[in-house]
């Protein structure tokens, strides 16, 4: 055992010591470090030029666009006597143009709760009809009506409001939703949620929605009609989970943030996103073990050093397995460097306000919370199956040729050629494509239910990746052991 | 076998055969080293010397037959036969973008013995290479990689030393130290010390005994000193000056080709049993004349060599080409 460990010493000496090592893990580091301040750069860019549009208040917005083209339209509707004093004039234009302008004098932002309950449309309209002469009965109604919404833009009016809704819906409305209505109302009453109280106000909406989407299938499935169970489930949990959230206060969910690992497909830059979106470079790890692996054989032969390394007193395969061992050994370390790498940059760039977020799922109807860090750790070593599989049958060449570039250029071109073929195979429809190693690397979209084959298990695609191991395994092995130098 | 341990046989070829590319290159070949001699393997190009030290050191696989490292049989004590062998196969490669020294701890690592930095200080003395042995291999001259290949060859103070060629490129002073280094080994510490090269006068200086092979078979294996007088003892060499030597050779069509030869100088060798030698050489005389070549001398080769001798036993075929 400690020969094997003076074996695999050797060949990291052999492997640190060389020049083109040393650029290409530099070059490693300097991509993390930059693509991450990258990100860091956009996300202070971008901050400076858009605020939330939401915010913004219908000043700055198409409203003052509207005061003026309603009333342009309006002062041209009007038809003047030869006194100078209105004859006629158009009244539905008139009331728009005091609508607008009514919103654009109060500074209303998109966001206002009155406004996206359309109690200001309903305020306008009736103070019109009073003040253009509407009488009797009516009148007296629009006037309590104004009266009470007048009560609402008060401070905290909305309750007043919600308690309002409350009795309405209960005292004869028959919607689907009538429960969601009621305890979104009562809910937002017990928790004194606001509207516009910012993200618990978004997230309390969403699990409204939630429930009518959930109330409006059930329904659908008493009339008989035909459901997706799974649907249904699925808005079941996202109800569980939206309550737990609110419960405990958590407002950000970041388990798509977690679960995405293309830098391409970042939404929204934060600490999770970019640490999460990393994963990315673990692509890079695979080419450099590749690249190790294809040379560290080969370039014995090209450099005819195997007359030096064979004078061991060890045999052929411990010298192999040695040399495997290093390559791997290689992967964990820059696996390892690219984890703990972008988790600093990314601490560094964008602060340690988000570390402490849980990441959650529901399983079995119950929310299970968990760590963000493990999760994307799990990633990492799902990804490293496939970075496994390639550094072998990079090895396997290796072990094959003897021009040291050879073996390099033919496992990337395997690689990248073979990946090809697979996305091809799959368009045409070609359901052999399934038994292809490059059909089956993606483990952890496979894990988390992805299918590019109907019925490809988690399971098929270890079978898969595992034959495949074991040619190449003994591809080098044979190759190796049993040449004549 | 009680015969081959008390003379200490550390390396031993027993029925060696080996097939390449469907061409047999060693046919039946046995042969021992000794420990406490230089063993030298002489044969022309292409005779099967570095196919046989290949198998030794475990770059080719034998096909039948048996080859036994200080006593371990190299194909089921492999790494034990291994480990008391050093040696250099045709030119030494080294990790040219490592220095000597990183080359020699590299090599010292997988020694079963620990080999400390003392060790390789005073190896690195013997050959020589002190002022340079901190520099990287690929700033090395062929002879400077040469001596570091025989330190990391005796580095692990191996019982076999096995060299092939290993004055490649060295100076004339460099060989002689070289040659003191191998002889001291294997006089002094008891190594059995075996080497291949072309260069005749080398192994004559350098080994107690030597093998020569041709075709793939080894044709005999005695002490330098036996195949000199041996060769002395039965045949006589003369050098004939003549006018045309083509025509010469041609018209001496009565010795076998193995006989005769055109050296390098261009005159005409020919190497005649002893008990005849006198019959021989008048009729040789006769026949040169009476071919309308002027005969200027002829006269007995004097100091005979082993190259001579190899030359004679391989049959000229190594020496110069006949046109």
């Amino acid at each position: 055992m400690h020969k094997f460990t003076c074996l695999v010493k050797n060949e990291i000496i052999k492997l640190t010591k060389r020049k083109g090592t040393l650029v290409m893990a530099a070059l490693f580091l300097a991509a993390i470090v930059g693509l991450t301040g990258l990100f860091k750069i956009v996300a202070e860019s971008s901050a400076q030029s858009d605020t939330d549009w939401r915010q913004e208040s219908f000043q700055q917005g198409e409203v003052a666009g509207n005061v003026d083209y309603y009333g342009t339209l309006y002062h041209d509707s009007i038809v003047y006597d030869e006194n100078g004093s209105i004859l006629s004039s158009d009244l539905e234009l008139k009331e728009l143009y005091e609508y607008w302008t009514y919103l654009a004098e109060h500074e209303v932002r998109y966001d206002d709760w009155l406004y996206t309950n359309g109690l200001y449309a309903e305020y306008c309209a009736a103070k019109f009809a009073l003040e253009n002469g509407t009488a009797g009965a009516l009148a007296g109604e629009y006037s309590a009506r104004t009266a009470k919404i007048e009560s609402y833009m008060e401070k905290d009016g909305w309750r007043a409001y919600y308690q309002d809704r409350m009795a309405e819906i209960q005292s004869g409305y028959t919607g689907t939703d009538k429960e969601a209505q009621l305890w979104f109302y009562r809910y937002s009453l017990d928790r004194g949620i606001a509207p516009e109280s910012g993200e618990m106000y978004t997230l309390l909406l969403s699990v409204k929605n939630a429930k009518t989407a959930l109330a409006e299938l059930d329904a659908s499935a008493a009339a008989g009609e035909e459901i997706s169970e799974e649907h249904r489930s699925e808005l079941q949990d996202d109800i569980t989970l939206g309550v737990w959230r609110l419960e405990n206060g958590v407002t950000r969910d970041i388990s798509a943030e977690v679960k995405n690992s293309s830098l391409f497909e970042v939404e929204e830059i934060n600490f999770w996103s970019i640490f999460a979106a990393c994963k990315t470079l673990i692509k890079l790890v695979g080419v450099m073990c590749i690249v190790i692996a294809g040379s560290i054989v080969a370039s014995e032969f090209s450099q005819g050093t195997y007359k030096f390394l064979l004078m061991s007193p060890a045999k052929r395969w411990k010298i192999l397995v040695a040399k495997f061992v290093t390559v791997l050994l290689f992967g964990i370390a820059m696996m390892a460097v690219l984890y703990l790498l972008s988790f600093a940059c990314c601490l560094l760039f964008f602060g340690t306000a988000d570390l402490a977020l849980p990441l959650l799922s529901v399983q079995n109807g119950v929310v299970v919370p968990s760590s963000p860090l493990l999760s994307i750790l799990g990633d990492y070593l799902l990804s490293s199956v496939e970075i496994l599989a390639m550094a072998l049958l990079a090895f396997a060449i290796s072990a094959l040729v003897k021009g040291n570039a050879l073996a390099i250029s033919a496992s990337l071109l395997v690689y990248f050629s073979g990946t090809l073929l697979e996305s091809i195979l799959r368009s045409l429809g070609v359901d052999f494509g399934r038994y292809l190693l490059f059909a089956n690397l993606d483990l952890p979209a496979l894990y988390a239910g992805t299918e590019l084959y109907a019925g490809q298990s988690f399971g098929f695609a270890v079978a898969v990746i595992l034959c495949h191991l074991i040619v190449f395994g003994w591809t080098a092995w044979d190759a190796f052991t049993r040449r004549e130098m | 076998m009680s015969e081959t341990t008390a003379k200490n046989a550390l390396f031993a070829v027993e029925h060696l055969t080996k097939s390449l590319g469907g061409r047999e290159i060693l046919h039946d070949v046995s042969f021992e080293a000794y420990g406490g001699e230089v063993f030298g393997l002489l044969g022309p190009n292409g005779a099967g010397k570095t196919t046989t030290i290949k198998i030794a050191v475990g770059m080719l696989m034998l096909d039948a037959g048996d080859i036994r490292i200080a006593g371990y049989d190299l194909r089921h004590e492999y790494e034990s036969a291994m480990a008391c062998l050093g040696g250099i196969v045709e030119n030494p490669e080294f990790y040219k973008y490592m220095s000597g020294w990183d080359n020699l701890l590299q090599y010292a690592r997988v020694r079963r013995r620990k080999i400390n930095e003392e060790r390789i200080r005073e190896v690195v003395h013997l050959v020589g290479l002190e002022n340079r042995i901190y520099d990287k291999v690929g700033k090395y001259s062929l002879g400077m990689r040469q001596r570091l290949g025989v330190a990391q060859a005796i580095l692990g103070e191996p019982k076999v030393l096995i060299l092939d060629e290993p004055t490649n490129g060295l100076d004339p002073a460099g060989i002689k130290e070289l040659r003191d280094i191998f002889k001291k080994l294997a006089h002094e510490s008891g190594c059995a010390v075996i080497v291949s090269s072309h260069l005749m006068s080398e192994m004559e200086m350098m080994c107690d005994r030597v093998g020569v092979i041709v075709n793939g078979q080894l044709r005999c294996v005695s002490t330098t000193a036996e195949l000199l007088s041996a060769a002395s003892a039965d045949s006589a060499d003369f050098i004939l000056r003549v006018s045309d030597v083509r025509s010469a050779y041609a018209a001496l069509d009565f010795l076998d080709e193995t006989s005769r030869r055109i050296t390098e100088e261009g005159t005409l060798e020919i190497i005649v049993p002893k008990e005849e030698a006198d019959a021989l050489v008048a009729r040789v005389n006769r026949s040169v004349i009476s071919a309308g070549i002027e005969l200027y001398t002829v006269s007995p080769k004097e100091n005979k060599k082993l190259e001579d001798v190899f030359i004679q036993m391989t049959g000229f075929e190594g020496g110069v080409q006949i046109a």
